[in-house]
């Protein structure tokens, strides 16, 4: 099977541009606040420190959110059932969304990372710095484990792809939601707590898609990908 | 030529979420032609094609290409090709964009196809701005990227223009001669001029696979224009623009042409009024192998 990722991600932000410009606004504000929290507040503001990763996960998560749209989209006008005669399997169409869907959160995530590690680096504290990385690693674990399991899970339970109440995005973004909304409170228990609390969610959202993953070609049915 | 593959259904039953739409279809294809797959809306055409080309997997029996088992085996697959009802393609893309996005996942020349469909002319036009028949001509066209050894086709002229369905039809005709193609269609007339073969679907079973040319209605109706009132001379009704004859076989329709003309009537125009397929929609069908009809030939 071939690689399609930057196509399937090219297809996608030209299908949709709204929740890719909404993710973009919300990690612009997680980069905005750790900019802030690390040039002006320095090392003593720790408790804080870990609430950007909220925001920068958050945006991680809207961005790539016009590939679920592709999918759905795709499924409508008969591309999937075309993938599924050329030979691929339920786990090569899912591989292949998900692939996109992780590139576009890349896109963001590298982004914000050269925000992050500028900002650090201009602070000049080693302490910073370090607070600064760790603030990027769990932003990584938390961002791409949310986006995998809300992208897989909406493509194996069709009950997610629908658009409910007027919604425009699809109703698999509120696992992500469920994800990382709690985080925005957690600054209130302190940065040891909260930094568990957020490894833990981000491993749970990491097995949970890999499992989906793993088992989708055993146990989701090839119908479910027609018109 | 090419050697052409052998199709096997043995004993296939499959539908949708496990309620069967096909109850054990069987049948053997080794002949390069274009066999017509026909049968009412619902009948199970469509099912069939998906469960041949391997989108959905039977609930039992199975499927060979060459003795390949074409659920489990990519490669077989492979040979496949299929054109659904639906379009398939990203309606963002302009056309060759399109057929390029396949080609690089199953090989081909999207200008090769673009010549084939003549639709050099719309190739730098985006997908969602053609017309529905420019739209399956350029849906038509990604099913030629590669050649394959059996085309699925699925309702290839549904909802098209006299015109382009005819071309779309020369097409197939065209490389129907050596390969396999199973074509559905519910226009009956369209069955008869594109069609070597019949296989009638009802109700998720096969209920005939006939040459086309075997088929026989136990009644036709022969519809005669002349210059003046021959119902003195056979047994004919006057109906419209046309004389109507009702005959139990193309010979006697002849011999009641021969009869009128020897008196010296001009006629302008003899054709048989009714489809020969309009039968087997209508009266319950015994059940004829393609064996069966090779035979007999």
């Amino acid at each position: 099977m071939p690689s399609n990722t930057l196509v399937f991600a090219k297809r996608s932000l030209s299908l949709s541009k709204i929740q890719a410009g909404v993710g973009l606004f919300i990690a612009a504000f997680g980069i905005f606040a750790i900019v802030a929290i690390t040039l002006f507040a320095g090392s003593s503001s720790a408790r804080f420190f870990l609430l950007p990763v909220s925001f920068m996960a958050f945006g991680m998560l809207m961005f790539p959110t016009p590939v679920i749209l592709l999918y759905v989209y795709d499924k409508n006008n008969g591309v999937l059932e075309y993938l599924l005669s050329l030979g691929w399997n339920q786990r090569d169409i899912f591989r292949q969304y998900l692939k996109a869907a992780l590139f576009l959160a890349l896109v963001l995530f590298i982004a914000e990372s050269i925000a992050v590690i500028i900002a650090g680096a201009i602070a000049g504290s080693q302490a910073v710095f370090l607070l600064d990385l760790l603030v990027l690693l769990l932003t990584a674990f938390l961002g791409f484990s949310v986006v995998s399991l809300v992208t897989v899970s909406m493509m194996a339970f069709s009950s997610l792809q629908k658009q409910r109440v007027g919604a425009n995005s699809p109703l698999a973004l509120v696992i992500g939601v469920v994800f990382i909304f709690p985080t925005f409170y957690l600054s209130f228990l302190g940065f040891i707590p909260e930094f568990i609390v957020e490894l833990s969610l981000s491993s749970l959202a990491s097995a949970l898609s890999a499992a989906l993953l793993i088992l989708s070609s055993r146990f989701i049915r090839r119908e479910k990908m027609l018109p | 030529m090419n050697e052409v593959p052998a199709l096997e259904l043995n004993n296939v039953s499959s539908g949708y979420n496990r309620q069967a739409v096909l109850h054990d279809i069987n049948f053997k294809l080794h002949e390069p032609s274009i066999y017509v797959v026909l049968g009412p809306n619902g009948a199970g055409k469509t099912t069939m094609f998906r469960t041949i080309a391997g989108i959905l997997e039977p609930f039992s029996g199975r499927i060979l290409l060459d003795g390949q088992n074409v659920t489990a085996s990519t490669q077989a697959r492979t040979r496949i090709s299929y054109l659904s009802q639906y379009n398939a393609m990203p309606e963002e893309m302009t056309v060759y964009e399109g057929l390029k996005f396949y080609s690089s996942m199953v090989g081909g020349d999207p200008d090769k196809a673009i010549e084939l469909l003549d639709l050099g002319q719309l190739k730098n036009k985006k997908f969602s701005d053609l017309s529905q028949g420019q739209k399956k001509r350029a849906a038509v066209a990604k099913v030629f990227l590669t050649e394959r050894d059996l085309y699925l086709l699925d309702e290839p002229t549904a909802n098209l223009d006299p015109a382009v369905s005819k071309e779309i039809r020369d097409i197939i005709l065209k490389i129907s001669k050596d390969k396999m193609i199973l074509y559905s269609s519910h226009n009956l007339y369209e069955a008869t001029d594109i069609g070597t073969y019949l296989i009638l679907i009802k109700n998720g079973s096969i209920t005939m696979l006939d040459r086309i040319s075997n088929i026989r209605p136990k009644n036709y109706r022969v519809g005669i224009k002349t210059s003046t009132d021959i119902t003195r001379i056979v047994d004919a009704k006057h109906e419209g623009d046309y004389y109507i004859l009702s005959v139990s076989s193309p010979e006697e329709a002849g011999l009641a042409l021969k009869k009128i003309v020897e008196k010296g009537i001009l006629v302008t125009e003899m054709r048989q009024l009714d489809n020969p397929l309009q039968e087997l929609f209508e009266t319950p069908n015994t059940k004829k192998t393609l064996e069966n009809a090779q035979n007999a030939e």
